[in-house]
């Protein structure tokens, strides 16, 4: 478990956090998301707004003042980009995992 | 303009069938326009292939639907925390995530939850007080009102409360 009550981050979560690693308009976080993704991953809008209303909570998130309401623009924390880290190494973790475990299946397989 | 009222199911237990309803109705040309308590109000347009969602969301600014313009969704009508959409067929929908979408209903859960509660307390204790009240007739008159209005301001909580807890559960489950 991480610091913040978001940890384990989910996928949707990861992804918005990427996407602020770079300050960007809220709106535009869904199409950078497919962006990045070359479309295997997709966010709607009424997670992509469930989820930015608990980052800023949380304080992984923060708005950047002066913008105008309806076009908020945000930006990734210093606490975000930790929680972030963590996360990567959780995932890292995860695929380490299944590799080393195919790897062994792939071995007996050819033996 | 010419406009036309359809009737409500309740969001609790009829969200998917008037949303199947809504978009049948575009089809012959007749577009959500508003809402009233019981009524959804249609305008006559153009016939359009679209796709009507809801969503439950009490804390939202003016970015809430900004975001979903971007993401294809105009907004059509609210009423109380309910926000009602439409989007071309197969634009990407409100939620992917079954887990995240069965959040949305803690809210209302919670609020008929407590409307119940209290309305119970109401129609226990004016049926105490009928026990003992029913020996003046106006007293009796009134204390039965009373009676029938608690028990209406009940069943309208309770019954949706039971239909958002169990739509919650079910999805909670599927996005495990």
């Amino acid at each position: 478990m991480g610091s913040s009550a978001l940890e384990p981050l989910t996928d949707n979560i990861f992804f918005i956090l990427v996407s602020l690693l770079k300050d960007k308009h809220g709106y535009l976080i869904m199409q950078t998301i497919e962006d990045l993704t070359d479309g295997e991953f997709v966010i709607g809008p009424a997670s992509l707004y469930t989820n930015l209303k608990k980052l800023l909570k949380a304080g992984l998130i923060e708005e950047k003042p002066g913008e105008k309401s309806n076009r908020k623009v945000y930006a990734i924390t210093a606490s975000g980009i930790e929680a972030l880290r963590t996360d990567l190494k959780r995932r890292k973790k995860m695929v380490r995992l299944a590799q080393q475990g195919l790897s062994l299946l792939d071995g007996g397989e050819k033996q | 303009m010419k406009k036309k009222y359809v009737l409500i199911s309740g969001f609790a237990f009829g969200e998917k069938a008037d949303m199947i309803k809504l978009k049948r109705l575009a089809q012959q040309g007749w577009i959500l326009d508003g809402i009233t308590p019981f009524f959804y109000r249609l305008k006559k347009g153009k016939p359009q292939n679209i796709d009507y969602s809801l969503d439950y969301r009490s804390d939202f600014d003016e970015e809430y639907f900004a975001i979903f313009e971007y993401a294809g969704w105009v907004h059509r009508a609210t009423i109380a925390d309910m926000h009602i959409f439409s989007a071309p067929e197969g634009t990407i929908p409100l939620y992917l995530d079954f887990a995240e979408q069965s959040e949305q209903y803690l809210p209302i859960i919670r609020q008929t939850a407590k409307g119940s509660a209290l309305s119970f307390l109401v129609l226990i204790l004016l049926g105490i007080l009928h026990r003992f009240g029913s020996l003046i007739p106006w007293v009796s008159h009134l204390l039965m009102a009373l009676l029938i209005v608690a028990w209406v301001v009940f069943v309208f909580n309770f019954m949706p409360c039971i239909g958002y807890a169990l739509r919650r559960k079910r999805m909670a489950r599927a996005g495990q």
